[in-house]
């Protein structure tokens, strides 16, 4: 392989180290307005009456729309359909948007926002997620307030936890996790002269954003065309929220056949858009005293807050990763996402799995402790080889590289296993993994098209219609197509994602790019070869199953023979006027999930990886300097391995930002009152420790050159690496995210009253 | 902000004639008034007395034996100020912490004392140094020691007429520290700071102040643990019950950054950091 | 009032109140967009250019304060199709991800080794801790930051 696996300098660093305006807010057109939204101050309450004479004298505003004036459905169809665009009669969290105002600036159409004015009536909301279920007041979604609940029911939890030695029982939580892409959520709508309305932004997933115009200008989705701009970092906080914004800029800009922009306030995207969902897990486990892993009971409640968006997909992938990546042959798994009248979370980075895991992996040190094991001794013993089969009842067969993983971390950081200094230093370990792709529960999505062009000169463009936000698919997927034509990579170029140009391609989540669209690209590609190896077949005379591509000719696959540039081949073709652009096409392969017990083959394949964790506490300040971090991921195959290594990096440190200082606070009323940079801590590059990142590459077979999707796995296991770390280093074991010097210190000082022998 | 109107005076009596003039806010290095504006819609913001163009509020002389420290100095300029690093170590630690490399090249001694916040990070250096706060207005200027500036979190006793126009303290000959913890490693706020100022002869305490911040409505003198220090020898016993005397002089409250209770015990673990750092410097 | 500063080397008049924030100036009235605000408190550092040669957030900057004074942007780090090194570096390592952060970044770590040109590891924390990135974990930044440094001191020999 001459470019996949290649270390290649990503194909748009060159823009952004010089700063090229291709973001959202960069962008400007004539005659262009500036939106801003009025939005509830609130966490619940019936609204009495819009006031908007105030905000329209103002000078410079040009209009205010609220949903009376949506001309197709008041609705942000996401999966349950349950969210308005704009609240009719209620408000349901503090932020729901409730109105859209137009001024020449931004400035100002800010302003005006502020002086709608808007009646409400107070009603008491529902803040907790424990007290939300079967609330017997509040009813904020069907009887019970519950969104959805899952199960999983495998062997007898009963019977096995009576076999057990020993047993281990404990409650968790997480806070929220705020995103904090560093350019705010923005969009542009422009509406164009053929009754076509372009959206132009930062996103995820314009399929979603064309879906939500269409349904709320009631337009058929041939006339709404979606582009994606360059995009300032999404990690899942992109993936639902800009339909909300495309419907923002989209109603104003239709009604008033002007463009408009709107760009979010650090605070405003903050208070108002999705985020991790809190969670409480109350985890149950017990292993027999050879360390195998018998039995698991889970509770798993996680916020989603005042409307569903994507949480029954999100609670879907917690509840398939609840035990971890081990045989557990009796599981009993019972999650469920409630209705708050919180700020509606949705996807982040490992969806729904971090929260569980850290729950599964403190559990695991803990059997450990309490077996005489070492904690990687406890996992090698229990974890998921080829052959084994999953709590879902999934066999696996292939690209299962967990115990390498586990492997070369321990080898790398030669982990000093003897006995326990007393210097303050901890080591803490956690394996994970990650179910590739949407699974079962996305099932009806899971499939990608691509459309590639070969030009007269040579030059490649292709499209697809997953999108770029840091990871690197642009890259990636420019090697796939290089690797297939034997295109040199300077040649190939990719179009921005349009949804006029390829078909539905589903979202750009769950670390699907790579494998779904590479397969998409391989498929045109392939199309293509088939008329360049014909053509080169009548040419050289020899038969299109002897010829193979390499490094820029078509060459006899046996040794000797004539050969031809790939050039010549391209001009033969273009000359004999055949068609050398083609569709893609690449549907998943079938999974399954049976709801009453949870049993079925969740995803197609699942990466693997271990976390190791040295950290430094002090015990008289409970402050937690983390000195090092090891990660190995099994990714089927590094593509790019320099890229694979930032996606482990900076999922790494996002990870250290979960276990140690993200926190986002609600007060009694529901008012989110850290909604800045200042107060909501995310790690600076001082914070930041060494990572030594490890590939491990066992091929999945149904990959592009055995590629599998890994991008969010690597912050899924760092929270319980940091607390197992902890827990080694100063002997208290914290359940509840983030990691704080003050619980630590808390901790530390409950256990000085209390003798060693019972901790 | 289009509409706001902005006076740049080039002179110290310019300056002072149009600070007590209606709707008009005096602008340092705006790091902290341009982030308390931030949500305020152009038509009502004040208008701004920008005061970089003033020469002569830049300046860090020596005063006497002391030194004069104009209030549009920067922590970046305290930070790299060799005088400053012999003549107020507590000073130069506590600028370099704080925030980061650009708020630092903007942020001024001034504007940290005039904001007012217990937990401005240049405050209990300047409480130990014993400053003085030079205070002008047309026609005239007092002095105000620096404990009596504040009369809580963000209150202080400049009237609307006057400006921060020079900062005296002392030389300290003395040992000092500025120790703190915050959320994170940069760009980050005290939970809890403590900043002293100690002189030893023939091994005691000959003299000492200790301040404590963010950890009471404004910073916070130690004055019961200066009494008891004073006199005896620094050693393992003088300081664990000085920093337990600390502790039990702080107000800390709880909020997003941190808990009382463990505000209230840190002081004394960073007082006792500090206190010992200095016995073991003898 | 007339601000009368040079940008990115070029001595420029403009019309203003006084009261503007500079990022505005920049982005709105001069078309130097490579400045992004992320979140105009100066918390995350987006919008840094160099004032006089030192980084500073320009979402804090009032325009009055710019009088006489030079800045530079991202656009004036380097001229035409060259890459000052420290942009080349960024690119090489892969230093750079959804590139957001990525002009404040490259203008800070410039002004970095022209303090300081072979760094520690921990200077170049403390000089980069002002600029928060999302994506990166960091690491390849510190990497550009060596690499740079390595290329202008060999390039520096050399001219000697």
């Amino acid at each position: 392989m001459a470019v996949v696996g290649r270390r290649v300098r990503r194909v748009e660093s060159l823009d952004r180290v010089k700063g090229v305006g291709s973001f959202t807010d960069d962008l400007t057109y004539a005659g262009m307005l500036h939106a801003a939204v009025v939005r509830s101050p609130v966490a619940r309450a019936r609204i009495k009456h819009i006031e908007t004479g105030r905000a329209l004298r103002r000078a410079g505003a040009e209009a205010v729309f609220t949903f009376q004036d949506i001309p197709g459905r008041n609705v942000v169809p996401i999966i349950l359909e349950d969210q308005p665009f704009l609240a009719e009669e209620y408000v349901n969290y503090v932020g729901e948007p409730i109105a859209v105002v137009l001024a020449s600036e931004r400035e100002t159409a800010r302003a005006a926002a502020k002086e709608v004015s808007v009646r409400l009536e107070e009603l008491p909301p529902i803040l907790d997620l424990l007290k939300a279920r079967r609330h017997p007041r509040v009813h904020l979604f069907g009887e019970d307030n519950v969104f959805k609940h899952l199960r999983i029911r495998r062997g007898d939890t009963a019977a096995a936890f009576s076999s057990c030695d020993v047993i281990v029982e404990n409650e968790y939580r997480t806070p929220y996790q705020e995103h904090a892409y560093i350019e705010p959520e923005a969009m542009i709508a422009i509406p164009h002269p053929d009754g076509t309305i372009e959206i132009r932004g930062s996103m995820q997933c314009p399929f979603y954003v064309r879906k939500a115009v269409t349904s709320v200008l009631g337009l058929p989705e041939s006339r709404v065309w979606v582009v994606q701009a360059a995009t300032g970092g999404a990690f899942g906080g992109k993936e639902d929220v800009p339909s909300l914004l495309a419907c923002q800029v989209a109603l104003p800009a239709w009604k008033l056949k002007k463009p408009v922009k709107l760009v979010y306030d650090r605070t405003e995207d903050m208070v108002s858009t999705s985020k991790r969902h809190p969670s409480w897990v109350r985890y149950k486990s017990g292993a027999t005293r050879d360390g195998v892993l018998k039995a698991v009971e889970v509770e798993y409640v996680i916020d989603g807050g005042a409307y569903s968006t994507l949480s029954p997909a999100v609670l879907y992938r917690g509840t398939v990763h609840a035990a971890g990546p081990y045989r557990c042959d009796n599981v009993k798994v019972d999650s469920y996402v409630v209705a708050t009248n919180r700020v509606p979370t949705g996807a982040f980075r490992g969806f729904g799995s971090p929260q569980i895991l850290f729950a599964a992996e403190s559990q695991m040190d803990q059997l450990a402790e309490r077996l005489g094991l070492h904690p990687a001794e406890l996992r090698r013993r229990n974890l998921l080889r080829a052959g084994d089969t999953t709590i879902t009842g999934q066999k696996l067969t292939v690209s299962v590289g967990l115990e390498e993983t586990l492997d070369r971390v321990l080898e790398a950081s030669g982990w000093p296993t003897g006995q326990k200094r007393d210097d303050g230093v901890g080591y803490g370990l956690s394996t994970v993994f990650y179910g590739v792709g949407l699974g079962a529960a996305g099932k009806h999505l899971a499939r990608t098209g691509a459309r590639v062009i070969v030009h007269a000169d040579g030059s490649v463009t292709f499209s697809v219609g997953t999108t770029e936000l840091g990871q690197g698919m642009t890259t990636v997927l420019s090697q796939i197509v290089s690797e297939e034509l034997g295109t040199p990579l300077e040649c190939v170029q990719m179009i921005a994602p349009d949804t006029s140009r390829v078909p539905d391609s589903g979202p750009t989540v769950a670390s699907r790019s790579t494998t779904m669209s590479g397969n998409a690209l391989k498929d045109a590609c392939g199309k293509i070869r088939d008329v360049l190896l014909a053509e080169a077949s009548r040419a050289l005379r020899i038969p299109v199953s002897d010829l193979r591509i390499v490094e820029g000719a078509i060459v006899p696959a046996k040794e000797e023979g004539p050969s031809m540039p790939i050039d010549e081949a391209i001009k033969s073709c273009t000359t004999a006027r055949l068609p050398l652009s083609a569709e893609g096409w690449h549907v998943s392969t079938s999974t399954s999930w049976d709801d009453r017990t949870g049993q079925g083959d969740a995803y197609v394949t699942y990466a693997w990886a271990t976390n190791l964790a040295k950290v430094r506490v002090d015990r008289e300040t409970g402050e937690v300097t983390v000195l090092k971090m090891w990660a190995a991921h099994d990714v089927g195959k590094a593509v790019n391995p320099t890229l694979a290594e930032g996606q482990i990096e900076g999922g790494i440190l996002q990870g250290l930002g979960f276990a140690l200082t993200e926190n986002m606070f609600t007060d009694e009323r529901g008012v989110i009152v850290n909604p800045d940079f200042s107060t909501y801590i995310i790690p600076t590059a001082a914070d930041s420790p060494e990572i030594v990142s490890l590939l491990v590459e066992h091929p999945y077979p149904d990959g592009p050159h055995g590629a599998k999707g890994f991008g969010e796995q690597p912050l899924m296991g760092v929270a319980p690496a940091v607390a197992n770390a902890v827990r080694d280093a100063v002997g208290v074991r914290i359940t509840e995210l983030p990691i704080t010097p003050e619980k630590i210190w808390n901790a530390l000082r409950s256990s000085r009253r209390v003798p060693v022998t019972q901790r | 902000m289009r509409e706001a109107s902005v006076i740049a005076p080039r002179s110290l009596r310019e300056a002072l004639r149009a600070v007590g003039r209606k709707g008009v806010v005096a602008v340092a290095g705006g790091t902290d008034l341009l982030v308390r504006l931030h949500d305020v819609a152009a038509g009502e913001r004040p208008s701004f007395l920008v005061l970089d163009g003033v020469r002569t509020l830049h300046s860090i002389a020596p005063r006497g034996k002391g030194l004069a420290l104009g209030p549009l100095v920067t922590f970046s300029e305290i930070e790299r100020s060799s005088l400053l690093r012999t003549l107020a170590p507590q000073l130069v630690e506590a600028a370099s912490v704080a925030g980061s490399v650009q708020i630092r090249n903007r942020a001024t001694l001034g504007g940290n004392i005039a904001n007012g916040s217990p937990a401005g990070d240049l405050l209990p250096p300047l409480y130990v140094l014993s400053a003085r706060l030079e205070l002008s207005y047309s026609g005239g200027r007092r002095q105000v020691m620096i404990e009596d500036f504040f009369k809580g979190p963000g209150e202080t006793v400049l009237r609307r007429n006057e400006l921060i126009t020079r900062v005296v303290f002392e030389r300290s000959q003395n040992r000092g520290f500025f120790l703190r913890l915050a959320v994170r490693r940069a760009l980050a706020i005290s939970k809890v700071s403590v900043a002293a100022n100690v002189s030893l002869r023939n091994g005691r305490v000959q003299s000492v102040r200790i301040a404590l911040g963010a950890v009471a409505p404004t910073v916070l003198r130690a004055s019961r643990t200066e009494e008891y220090l004073l006199g005896r020898e620094l050693d393992r016993d003088s300081i664990e019950t000085a920093c337990g005397l600390a502790s039990g002089e702080a107000a800390p409250i709880d909020d997003i950054r941190s808990e009382a209770d463990y505000r209230r015990e840190m002081v004394g673990v960073l007082l006792g950091r500090g206190l010992l750092r200095i016995a073991s410097a003898r | 009032m007339k601000l009368k500063f040079t940008v990115n080397r070029r001595a420029t008049t403009l019309e203003v109140t006084g009261a503007e924030r500079v990022i505005d100036l920049l982005r709105e009235r001069l078309g130097l967009v490579g400045t992004k605000e992320g979140c105009g408190k100066g918390e995350c550092g987006a919008c840094t250019v160099l004032l006089d040669g030192s980084p500073v957030c320009s979402c804090l900057l009032l325009s009055s304060q710019v009088a006489g004074r030079e800045i530079t942007t991202i656009e004036g780090l380097s001229e035409g199709e060259s890459l000052h090194p420290v942009q080349a570096a960024f690119a090489e390592t892969g230093a750079v991800q959804c590139g957001f952060c990525t002009p404040g970044l490259v203008l800070s770590s410039a002004a970095l080794l022209a303090d300081i040109p072979a760094p520690s590891r921990e200077q170049m924390k403390r000089a980069l801790a002002g600029n928060l990135c999302r994506c990166t974990g960091y690491q390849k930044i510190f990497e550009a930051v060596e690499l740079a440094s390595r290329n202008m001191r060999r390039e520096k020999r050399r001219r000697r």
